[in-house]
């Protein structure tokens, strides 16, 4: 009997096939129960590898504050960085600024930052709002993949047992007409023979 | 009268035999070779966010427009340190978001993936390749490009000026100053060098 090496159960799974054929392929006896089990495995993979992280994205996708939060600490460094350039470029070319342009320089750097991170902040919260739309409209065409596959199944089920079902009573019933056939039958030969 | 069905008729043929066992072979293929890799997949949108490499990018964008041109004019400037910030403000910002807004597309990928409904084969990634530097850095790069050239064209004028006054001073012949070359009689009047170049008849 072969089988093959799970990966994700770090063992050989439940999943087995019967040996190889002379090409080298698995031999599948049961087909019937082989698909059982794999479908079975399908679903109980799925929530073992990509359970907790479908949990997540669809929490994220609600919660996300990330590029807002990242914007204001933009806003929060990009003074400094433009402070020490503006110096470093004074220093490399031996310029003195008087004080009132480092003043001036400053005051530049303060009210372009404040405003341009205003801004960014202000266009972080519209394109997170975008995005975290934009994922959960994604995890719900997902979703209703999901269920739409899902009711397909459950209605082929569910055919197969009415199907079954209906077969079942007009078996019983043919069954229960041939039992009364056949004691008609019986009861008729035994007046048949009575008689003679 | 027929005879009762025989077992040996209702056994699978060799054609559902040869099915079920390469479908069974996919099977196993698809779990070694595919299904790690999207596990790796689902790994790789949680830890390696796309974000860093795009703000990367775009705070090497932002220097190369903004200061990649040093010169004494943006040394000495008040404002160009301002238009800094916001230039990279701008672009910090941009990045993030269609980084965060690749992360998402790559996580919902792994979802559909692994719900068996189809992978969406552009990651995104790609679009760092063609990332352009953003209309606000444009603008102010430009800015910086308008100033440099109104200095250069201002220090191109007065260097001419004090070129030709001091070529007026040295010029031979009477009268020379720094507005009037030597050798006039009429301030006014063309000079001779200028006559004797024909230009004048």
């Amino acid at each position: 009997m072969s089988s093959f090496y799970d990966i994700k159960e770090g063992s050989y799974s439940s999943v087995r096939s019967s040996g190889t054929n002379q090409y080298g392929l698995p031999t599948v006896d049961n087909p019937e129960k082989t698909f059982a089990q794999i479908t079975r495995n399908q679903y109980l993979d799925f929530i073992k590898e990509y359970g907790d992280f479908e949990d997540d994205v669809i929490q994220r996708s609600q919660t996300d504050t990330s590029i807002v939060d990242q914007a204001r600490e933009d806003a929060a460094i990009a003074p400094a960085l433009a402070t020490g350039i503006a110096e470093r470029n004074t220093q490399r070319y031996g310029i003195g600024l008087t004080p009132t342009q480092v003043a001036q320089r400053r005051k530049n750097i303060q009210l372009g930052s404040t405003l341009g991170g205003i801004q960014s902040v202000a266009d972080a919260q519209l394109g997170q709002r975008e995005i975290n739309k934009g994922i959960l409209a994604d995890l719900i065409n997902i979703g209703q993949g999901v269920n739409r596959s899902s009711l397909s199944t459950m209605g082929s089920a569910a055919q197969n047992a009415a199907d079954r079902r209906t077969a079942y009573n007009r078996d019983k019933a043919s069954a229960k007409a041939n039992k009364y056939s056949t004691i008609g039958a019986l009861g008729s030969a035994a007046i048949f023979a009575m008689a003679f | 009268m027929s005879s009762k069905p025989k077992k040996s008729a209702y056994k699978a043929s060799e054609t559902e035999k040869a099915s079920a066992s390469v479908a069974m072979a996919q099977y196993q293929r698809f779990k070694q070779k595919y299904d790690p890799l999207l596990q790796q997949m689902r790994d790789a949108s949680t830890s390696e966010d796309p974000t860093n490499i795009l703000r990367n990018r775009a705070a090497a964008d932002t220097s190369q427009a903004l200061t990649a041109n040093l010169n004494l004019r943006g040394a000495r400037s008040t404002t160009d340190a301002a238009d800094y910030t916001k230039g990279y403000l701008s672009q910090m910002g941009g990045a993030t978001t269609q980084g965060k807004e690749i992360q998402g597309k790559l996580q919902t990928n792994v979802l559909s993936i692994a719900n068996q409904q189809g992978a969406d084969a552009a990651s995104g990634l790609a679009q760092a390749a063609r990332t352009q530097t953003g209309v606000e850095l444009s603008r102010l790069a430009d800015k910086q490009m308008v100033k440099n050239k109104k200095l250069s064209a201002v220090a191109g004028l007065a260097g001419s000026f004090i070129g030709q006054g001091l070529s007026n001073l040295g010029s031979k012949g009477e009268g020379a100053s720094f507005f009037t070359p030597g050798g006039m009689t009429n301030k006014w009047s063309i000079p001779e060098r200028v006559k004797k170049s024909g230009l004048y008849g």
